[in-house]
């Protein structure tokens, strides 16, 4: 192969973006094994998308504490009845806590209901989600001796590879924790959601394994 | 599954290489162009003799590409780490017992081919002992692992800055692809863009990626 043309046609964007034909993958690896130009290319390209896979996953997923109630006067009471789930947790947040993340690309009401996930260590649990809306919004518990101020959410793939991780403020004591997982990313699969202090030594806290059902 | 986990471990205490996270070889991470070392027969002597920055220096430049290389053609990570290392352990022993490269700059080449090797008996392996089903015919999984060489915070945060910078349209155009990993002819059509703008997008974000990685390499040093 030409190391000119190869330049020239964007090859290594090409390869990142998987647009060769297998032979034409097998030349260029051939090529670029043996040229450091090329390799340092290719390297960039997959390590750019690589990190931008894991920014636009973290963006769209944010983990949210989930509120303290705010007391219902008769108004609002009708008010919370009216509004669908999602604009009425949002709009619960903005009047009574302190920590609430900005939920990208919510863009209107949007119903959805919210899946409580049992940590595995309570036994074989069969538990199943089902996608409704642009996120599914999954519910758990944080049980732990040692609170951290943040969690760090991983979501799992049960074969193990990684579909997004996101990181939040714990919830008041006593709350659960409400993960806003973008439904794009929840392919009927089987998942596993480990979440765990932030930090390269950050310690799990919890596991909780779920089935998304097609 | 050939060699595997076993022959991490085999490779760690046999050549002698530095290893963190439970006895898997430590990968350096490479900011920029690596013009310290030439594949030349110095380079080659040096990695038989077990030279330990040679050492470091060959799987560290050679790590990142099989890993690219190897999990466009593997299902799970993990079998993507094993077929690295078994590429590394073969390459390794081959240039130590004398029947490595003839000529020292085909270095890269003959580990690209030790690779190809592993991967056909990866292949044959797994077909003799999952046999695959209508369910289980799935592409091959990319995801970045969150232990992925390739994935860091400082470079998540230097992305972040670059597409915070591109026009909401190319940002979407991103998105979609790598996020979202929609079908690309889709995408430009949705977006009336060739698929040459593909690449000429990415072309551009990795040069402002590059740029931003070597400024960073600067600070450190």
């Amino acid at each position: 192969m030409d190391h000119r043309q190869l330049t020239e046609r964007k090859t290594a964007e090409g390869y990142v973006l998987e647009e060769l034909s297998e032979p034409e993958r097998e030349e260029f690896e051939e090529h670029f094994f043996s040229c450091e130009e090329c390799a340092d290319e290719v390297k960039a390209a997959a390590r750019f998308a690589d990190n931008a896979k894991a920014v636009f996953g973290e963006d769209a997923a944010k983990v949210v504490a989930f509120p303290k109630p705010v007391r219902e006067s008769p108004k609002s009471a009708r008010w919370f009845r009216a509004v669908p789930w999602a604009a009425t947790a949002a709009f619960a947040m903005l009047s009574s806590y302190q920590g609430f993340l900005v939920i990208p690309r919510l863009a209107g009401p949007q119903v959805a209901s919210a899946v409580t996930l049992i940590e595995e260590t309570r036994g074989e649990l069969d538990q199943h989600v089902r996608r409704n809306g642009s996120f599914v919004p999954l519910r758990f518990d944080i049980n732990t001796g040692q609170p951290s101020p943040r969690y760090v959410c991983e979501l799992h793939k049960a074969s193990g590879a990684l579909v997004f991780t996101t990181e939040g403020d714990a919830p008041p004591e006593g709350q659960p924790m409400i993960l806003l997982a973008p439904a794009a990313k929840l392919k009927p699969d089987s998942y596993i959601l480990v979440v765990k202090r932030p930090g390269p030594a950050g310690s799990e806290v919890g596991r909780f394994s779920f089935v998304v059902d097609k | 599954m050939i060699g595997g986990r076993a022959a991490a471990g085999a490779f760690s205490a046999q050549f002698g290489l530095r290893s963190e996270r439970g006895g898997r070889l430590y990968y350096a991470y490479t900011r920029g162009p690596l013009d310290r070392f030439h594949f030349d027969k110095e380079y080659v002597q040096r990695l038989t003799e077990r030279d330990p920055d040679v050492e470091r220096h060959f799987t560290a430049y050679f790590g990142d590409l099989l890993t690219i290389k190897l999990r466009s053609r593997l299902r799970q990570p993990q079998l993507v780490e094993d077929a690295r290392q078994e590429t590394f352990v073969r390459v390794l022993a081959s240039l130590r017992r004398g029947n490595g490269v003839d000529h020292p700059e085909r270095l890269g080449a003959f580990v690209n081919s030790v690779c190809n090797h592993v991967l056909l008996e990866f292949y044959r392996s797994d077909a003799r002992s999952t046999p695959m089903t209508d369910d289980q015919a799935q592409p091959p999984d990319r995801q970045p692992s969150a232990e992925s060489d390739l994935v860091s915070r400082e470079n998540k945060q230097q992305v972040r800055e670059i597409l915070a910078d591109l026009p909401e349209r190319d940002r979407e155009l991103l998105r979609m692809i790598f996020f979202e990993e929609k079908d690309k002819s889709e995408v430009c059509q949705k977006f009336n863009v060739g698929r040459e703008y593909l690449r000429v997008l990415l072309h551009r974000a990795k040069l402002r990626f590059r740029t931003s990685m070597r400024k960073s390499a600067r600070r450190t040093d």
